[in-house]
């Protein structure tokens, strides 16, 4: 594990629910048949009034998703961040993606995945 | 309808009906073709054609079919360094039309290339049609019998019985309507009803516009959005279209989510809330098929409210006067009764398009899927149109034959010229359908399946295509006509319910990571490079044509009796298929193997061609149309007798039509809704895409599904006059009540393939339902706004 913490910082309001995350994934990692490094979640869509719908998809990466490490190695992105169609997908150390979480001025989600997270002190 | 508008002189003056739109300058597709271009200088891809990484080769190249695709997308693709096999694919980083990402078809195409079901020799049947008894030939002895059977048929019945099919192609578009003229036919075409494909849409702005127009979203330039030339649209119209999901015609649909973010805003024209509905600006929720009055009723608001561009209207535009006056007639109450959208917002998203500068519109197969997809079309166009947005940056503007290359309307490319006229004269469709002399000089589909129930049909040369699974509509006339051909030949890369129902000869392709190719179309020039070990003995499309038409051109006594013009017996004369590619390209100045090496190769793009004269053959300015002005009330629908301006007309089938049949058939049915897993037919035999969508599914309202006691994921069959079909229940409010959306393309790889189940094509075929009734033009058909009624499905049928 390493010191600092290391996430995917999710834009999803542009997410649009493509799903060439997930594809990437199982591809890069030749995750089996019903398995997941990474899933969409759909809400929505239902109309919340006369103007405005519900309708958001969220790649949420799972305890298989070891961020890339081999990828990232070699100076690489993930390959979800890589092939995100709607340029929505950002990796980095926790500390700088939170600090443009920061500034947010659309809807986003941080995720800390299970081998992202830092090593207990 | 006036007879005559104001005189203006026309070059169709005095001309025969059928004198009209026979010559290729007459059909201008994209503009420039064969002009030579130089490179736009500030950019080139910054890297190597092929390098080695960690051990593999990686070789950058351009993804066309087959499996298919419509984009072109720059691709990276790694291979064995010992045995040149596909390792894995991915985004080209440094290629400015995808930048990097790929959609799930592509990154899951390892699965394809090894997958165990793929064609890999040539084989013919060893058994009756339809027994799935193959028997492994060699390439000679397999083009021996082709050439063989299309010869004796072509010198028995007439070059005209032989019908070349292709799915939506891509570069072997060109191929196939050139093969078919090799064997002295006209005929080349796919199944679909009406041509219900961008053909409507592209024969319209061929006759009226004088070529091809596409929403810009920078693409036409290497440097993208940091093109100082280049303005961001402050609206687009998503019309008829999901390019998030589909990436339909040479469009990635998340231009428009980047544009978005850049301040973009949305108006969503669309019967369903997909994503973009559901992210929109302003959504109009119509009712299928009801397009044009929507598009007409926007019209009388931007005229009403005079917020059109009168400079341009008055400076570059014939009829504008008839057109606001149609617009004018129109009740908004009324439109608002026909369409379901109310008249406030149909007035917010026209001032909207209106007051943004530059404004476009991204516009999708709904407009051509509609019995009078033409008018429709026009319509849409108009709108653009009047409100000033005509080839500038950030607007609508002309697609361009890049670097010169005439890919495109090389679909077209022999016909004017490698048969006789009297032979181009038998297109079917030609003389009564003269629309069709405009854009892929297609024959007319629905008059073909006519004629081959009349017999007329004797040979079929069938490329990448599968028709009685997806593009046939009433499947089982198809199914049954195509019986009555004496000798099927197929290409592909994977068996089919068709070329098992009726195939003799079945040839293996290529895969796009093995073959070479050119990829030619509207922005850019690249080469399809290929750089993989080819699986089993798999030759490319071009190859195969080129290797079959080698016997045509050297039989003297063929050519001496299908009266082939003078000098044109060698109809590919060519020792290689790179030297066919060195052919096409030679405008850009590359030969094939240094545009391999160079990579994508863009022209500087120049916007408001119509000013300098760019747009028309004799260099003068205005538009390559019979006025040399952009036509609302057209010189030539009027000539073919054709209402010359855009109008409404109801779907064949509806509420409004067949009340009737509305009673019995209570919902009103979409089809063909697009999932990121498939391209149409295509990738059902995929593990990694199939389980995104395992099964065919219908999109139901949750007050819908609750009266006729539906739950999510039920097998229910959907029903009319015509047939029916199951499909998967999706319980969900993305759909209107009242309204359904069901999928098409379902055939199914897993089952038998022997008849009479032939894979199950007819299981879930949608198509089942439709009609063959095409537009008034003969464009254009009512296959996303039909009727059906829907029920669960017993127990015991599942």
């Amino acid at each position: 594990m390493a010191e600092k913490a290391y996430g995917l910082l999710i834009n999803y309001e542009f997410c649009t629910g493509c799903g060439t995350c997930e594809m990437a994934c199982s591809v890069e990692h030749d995750i089996p048949i019903g398995r997941y490094g990474i899933q969409m979640a759909t809400i929505g869509p239902w109309q919340i009034d006369k103007k405005n719908w519900q309708l958001d998809t969220v790649p949420i990466p799972t305890d298989e998703c070891d961020l890339c490490a081999k990828r990232v190695e070699k100076g690489k992105k993930p390959t979800c961040v890589k092939h995100c169609q709607s340029l929505c997908m950002e990796y980095g150390p926790v500390d700088e993606l939170t600090a443009k979480l920061a500034g947010a001025t659309t809807k986003h989600v941080l995720f800390v995945p299970k081998a992202g997270t830092a090593a207990k002190q | 309808m006036a007879d005559t508008i104001e005189k203006v002189e026309t070059n169709i003056e005095g001309r025969d009906r059928d004198d009209i739109g026979n010559s290729k300058e007459e059909n201008q597709f994209n503009f420039g073709a064969g002009v030579h271009q130089e490179v736009d200088p500030r950019w080139k891809h910054p890297g190597e054609w092929q390098y080695e990484e960690d051990g593999m080769i990686v070789t950058r190249t351009s993804v066309w079919s087959a499996p298919g695709c419509h984009e072109g997308c720059g691709v990276l693709v790694y291979s064995d360094k010992e045995t040149g096999r596909f390792i894995k694919c991915e985004g080209d980083p440094d290629d400015p039309y995808n930048r990097g990402a790929l959609c799930p078809r592509c990154l899951a195409f390892k699965q394809v290339e090894f997958h165990p079901d793929r064609i890999l020799y040539p084989m013919k049947r060893a058994g009756e049609r339809g027994e799935n008894k193959w028997e492994r030939i060699s390439w000679d002895e397999a083009l021996e019998t082709c050439y063989k059977e299309f010869r004796r048929i072509s010198m028995t019945y007439g070059g005209d019985s032989i019908h070349c099919l292709r799915g939506t192609a891509r570069d072997n578009q060109w191929q196939v309507g050139r093969m078919a003229n090799t064997f002295g036919s006209p005929n080349e075409y796919g199944f679909l009803s009406g041509t219900a494909c961008y053909l409507p849409r592209l024969s319209l702005m061929i006759m009226t516009y004088g070529g091809m127009l596409i929403a810009d979203f920078s693409q036409f330039s290497a440097l993208r959005y940091d093109d100082p030339e280049w303005t961001c649209p402050e609206c687009t119209i998503v019309w008829g279209c999901n390019p998030t999901i589909s990436n339909p015609d040479f469009f990635m649909g998340h231009w428009v989510t980047d544009a978005m973010k850049l301040g973009c805003k949305l108006i969503s024209v669309e019967p369903r809330v997909t994503w973009l509905a559901a992210h929109a600006d302003i959504h109009l929720q119509l009712r299928p098929g009801t397009d044009t009055a929507l598009a007409l009723a926007m019209i009388k608001v931007i005229v009403d409210e005079d917020l059109y561009d009168h400079d341009f209207v008055e400076r570059w535009t014939y009829g504008f006067d008839e057109l606001a006056e149609r617009a004018r007639e129109l009740s908004l109450d009324e439109v608002e009764k026909m369409t379901w959208v109310p008249k406030e917002k149909i007035v917010a998203a026209a001032r909207m398009f209106a007051n943004a500068h530059p404004a476009n519109v991204v516009w999708g197969l709904a407009v051509d899927m509609q019995s009078q997809g033409t008018p429709c079309a026009a319509a849409i166009a108009a709108l653009w149109t009047i409100t000033g947005n005509l080839d500038i940056p950030g607007g609508m503007c002309y697609t361009a034959s890049p670097m010169g290359v005439d890919q495109p309307s090389a679909g077209a490319w022999g016909i004017y010229d490698l048969i006789n006229e009297e032979m181009q004269k038998k297109r079917v469709g030609w003389k009564e359908f003269p629309m069709y002399r405009y854009g892929l000089t297609q024959a007319m589909p629905d008059m073909c399946l006519e004629y081959c129930e009349a017999g007329k049909v004797k040979g079929i040369w069938i490329q990448t295509s599968n028709g009685i699974a997806c593009m046939s509509c009433e499947t089982e006339r198809w199914y049954e006509a195509m019986k009555k051909v004496e000798f099927v030949a197929a290409c592909d890369i994977f068996m089919t319910p068709t070329i098992q129902a009726y195939a003799d000869i079945v040839l293996p392709v290529q895969t796009w990571a093995e073959k070479h190719s050119v990829r030619a179309h509207y922005y850019f020039l690249s080469a399809i490079t290929g750089g993989c070990a080819t699986e089993g003995e798999a030759k490319s499309d071009c190859e195969i044509n080129r290797e079959l038409a080698q016997y045509f051109d050297n039989d003297d006594e063929f050519n001496r009796v299908i009266e082939r013009p003078e000098g044109k017996q060698k109809t590919w004369p060519w020792k290689t298929e790179d030297e066919v590619y060195d052919e096409i390209v030679k405008p850009s100045g590359f030969t094939f193997r240094e545009l391999m090496e160079h990579g994508p190769a863009y022209q500087k793009y120049v916007y408001k061609k119509y000013e300098k004269g760019l747009m028309r053959p004799d260099g003068q300015p205005g538009f390559n149309t019979p006025t040399g002005r952009i036509e609302f009330w057209s010189t030539l629908f009027q000539k073919f007798g054709y209402d010359p301006l855009p109008y409404i007309e109801e779907p064949g089938i509806g509420p409004v039509t067949t009340p009737d049949l509305y009673e019995e058939y209570p919902m009103i049915m979409i089809t063909g809704a697009r999932t990121t897993s498939f391209f149409h037919s295509e990738h059902r035999q995929i593990p990694y895409l199939r389980q995104l969508t395992p099964d065919p599914w219908v999109q139901i309202h949750p007050r819908d599904a609750e009266r006729l006691h539906i739950c999510e994921g039920d097998w229910v069959w959907l029903e009319n006059h015509r047939g029916r079909a199951r499909q998967r229940a999706r319980v969900t409010y993305e759909v209107h009540e009242g309204t359904i959306a069901a999928q098409h393309g379902w055939w199914f790889p897993e089952q038998d393939g022997a008849e009479p189940n032939l894979y199950g094509f007819r299981q879930s075929n949608i198509n089942q339902l439709l009609a063959n009734k095409p537009g008034t033009t003969g464009f254009g058909a009512d296959l996303k706004c039909t009727l059906a009624k829907v029920y669960r499905c017993k127990e015991e049928e599942l």
